[in-house]
């Protein structure tokens, strides 16, 4: 258990929070990993979603329509779904909701899982262009896009943009499996 | 404690590598989940405080990536004798390119949509099932082919109050298969091969082999806004050594297609799954809308199913299952409507149905759930739901009657209060009829801890198409995770 500790210490103090590296199929047929979605202009969120979890969608809506109304933003958008009896219907709940953004597919929540242990979605991570990890949130909160600007205008990207007005409470959801 | 020191070695090694430009190419993720709990289920005498604790350490390392977890239990207040302080439950090694998947050690898997093979976690459930063994897969372009062998391996000691019996237990499962797919322009074509065999623990041979044959098919878009998918297996049971029996066979199948024009999504799904008895699977349902499901082993049943967006919130959804199940010789159904609106600044969703096993049972469950934003990104949310079922098993009648009223208030995106109240009139008097409960929420980055106190009714439970009952408990529960 001494060894344990110990390597968990010194692992930690040298590593800082870099996220693990992930690949997987993305909707449609290809394979690709994280690291294809990191752009040295922007923030990258992931954002881990289901067809049945409505919080989800009104993330991944909210984050649509943000991204449309500041096309300055310095963010590029990578989803995970984690679908598990659904899977049939991700392709076509992604052009229900109109969904812009790739689709990394994860019906066995591995990668969920390596960024949050609980798995419960709506979940969200920042990263950036270093694959390092800025921010986390759990439940979906519309302060996320303040956040976001923060971390951007302390990384130097971008203009910082104006919040949202309306303001959303978090809805935590969890993910059945 | 090998695969500690190889762990460390590999992200050691990597430390200074860097494979990719600008990208750190290590990374180290520590996730814990843990319970302190002296939770015990009515009727039984007190258990004492006991800590069940969840450690993952995941180390990527370039394109090698090794995991450990362990998991840790103690009785705080009083020996109970069942103590483990530190069990290795899993550890993988694996090494990943573009074209390319070695893993050795752990690892989930599924072959189509689980109907044939699915070895998978479930925290809920307290469920983790893997193959400790390897695993290669190889996706050149418009190609996935992968191969497998070893044993399954179900987790010892899950972090969950009630967690579920595992199949594994009891037996030793031995697995190896194949699965290969084809895709072009959308559309893909696969097969699978699984071979299992089955040894009981007590016995020095194996006792039963299955053969499981199985191919799938998906195209998605061949025409504007319609998916397809169609899968079906063929399992052969074959007994060995001196015994009577013959070998049997059985077949599950599962399709769907689906139509989304715009804010419309229409899917017709259907089942097929006869005598289909094979215990490591997790087949479409069709039904994850209802708290209890139909037997996946023998029944027929198809599914319409209807949505439509009125809005960015707003939607309506409507289904309607009609099956055959072969084990309770009797007609099913299902019929769900649900809705999802905004009056104001109150946002609510409702849903209703009503299940049916000609005969046998009648079950109405119903919900509605209201979010209420008051200052400042909190909010107040309320929710209600009712259960209520008939059965009449060869005149045998029983009633199950289930009413739940919970509240929360949530103060920011990092705190949030519930209170819940249960009211089971089916209940004998004697074992209690009302249930509360009280907790909060507080997360924080990668740390999140609930704790919650009171009591709860139980009843069915049901994650990923496996359900079970979980007897009625109380207590004190303080749940926590981390991720570093």
């Amino acid at each position: 258990m001494k060894h344990l500790v110990f390597a968990l210490v010194l692992s930690a103090s040298a590593w800082g929070a870099v996220a693990p590296n992930f690949r997987g199929e993305i909707l449609g047929g290809s394979t690709a990993s994280v690291e294809k979605f990191l752009q040295p202009d922007k923030l990258l969120l992931v954002s881990f979603w289901a067809t049945w979890c409505l919080p989800c969608m009104d993330e991944l809506t909210h984050v649509r329509d943000y991204l449309k109304a500041h096309p300055d933003f310095p963010l590029t958008v990578l989803t995970v779904n984690v679908d598990t009896e659904q899977r049939s219907e991700v392709g076509a709940t992604v052009r229900q909701m109109d969904i812009p953004f790739p689709v990394l597919m994860d019906g066995q929540m591995e990668i969920l899982r390596k960024f949050h242990k609980e798995g419960s979605i709506p979940f969200s991570v920042v990263l950036d262009s270093k694959r390092e990890i800025l921010d986390r949130f759990s439940g979906y909160h519309d302060s996320m896009f303040g956040k976001i600007a923060e971390h951007a205008k302390k990384a130097g990207l971008g203009k910082k943009p104006e919040a949202p007005k309306e303001a959303k409470a978090p809805t935590p959801t969890k993910a059945k499996s | 404690m090998k695969w500690l020191w190889g762990f460390c070695l590999v992200t050691a090694l990597a430390h200074g590598e860097g494979i990719e430009l600008d990208v750190p190419s290590s990374s180290l993720t520590v996730s814990n989940h843990s319970l302190f709990t002296n939770a015990q289920f009515l009727g039984e005498p007190p258990k004492p405080y006991r800590f069940l604790s969840e450690m993952d350490l995941r180390g990527d390392a370039g394109r090698f990536t090794a995991q450990v977890l362990t998991t840790h239990r103690f009785a705080v207040s009083t020996n109970d004798g069942l103590d483990r302080p530190v069990t290795l439950e899993k550890k993988t090694l694996s090494f990943e390119t573009e074209h390319w998947k070695l893993v050795a050690g752990d690892s989930h898997l599924e072959l189509g949509r689980g109907i044939a093979l699915s070895l998978f976690r479930d925290p809920v459930l307290g469920l983790d099932n893997t193959l400790e063994g390897g695993y290669v897969k190889f996706s050149p372009d418009g190609w996935d082919a992968q191969v497998f062998g070893g044993r399954a391996l179900a987790i010892a000691n899950p972090v969950a109050i009630n967690p579920m019996q595992s199949t594994f237990v009891g037996r030793t499962l031995w697995l190896a298969g194949g699965a290969v797919k084809r895709k072009w322009n959308g559309a893909a074509l696969g097969g699978h091969y699984l071979l299992t065999m089955n040894r009981r623990n007590e016995d020095p041979d194996f006792d039963k082999r299955w053969h499981t044959a199985g191919a799938n098919f998906s195209l998605e878009q061949f025409a504007p806004g319609w998916d397809l998918y169609a899968e079906s297996n063929f399992l052969a049971r074959e007994p060995l050594g001196s015994t009577t029996l013959s070998t049997t066979y059985g077949r599950g199948s599962y399709a769907s297609l689906i139509y989304s024009p715009g804010a419309w999504k229409l899917k017709l799904e259907g089942k097929d799954y006869g005598d289909y008895f094979y215990d490591f699977q997790r087949p479409p349902t069709l039904e994850e809308d209802v708290v209890t499901t139909l037997n996946f082993n023998n029944v027929t049943a198809g599914r319409f199913w209807a949505e439509r967006r009125l809005g960015v919130y707003e939607m309506v959804r409507t289904s309607l299952l009609f099956g055959h199940d072969r084990i309770a010789h009797s007609d099913i159904g299902h019929a769900v409507v649900s809705g999802k609106w905004k009056l104001g600044p109150a946002a609510f969703e409702a849903r209703a149905g009503y299940r049916w096993i000609a005969a046998q049972e009648d079950l109405i469950h119903g919900d509605i759930k209201t979010k209420l934003p008051t200052w400042q990104g909190q909010a107040f949310e309320f929710g209600v739901r009712k259960l209520y079922r008939h059965n009449n098993f060869n005149g045998l009648v029983t009633l199950d009657d289930r009413n739940f009223v919970d509240f929360g208030y949530t103060f920011s995106s990092h705190w949030s209060l519930t209170a819940g109240y249960e009211f089971v009139p089916s209940y004998p008097v004697a074992s209690g009829q009302h249930f509360a409960n009280v907790g909060t929420l507080v997360k924080y980055d990668g740390f999140s801890t609930r704790a919650s106190v009171g009591s709860t009714s139980g009843g069915p439970q049901c994650s990923g198409g496996i359900c079970r009952l979980v007897p009625a408990y109380s207590g004190f529960l303080l749940e926590s995770t981390l991720t570093l």
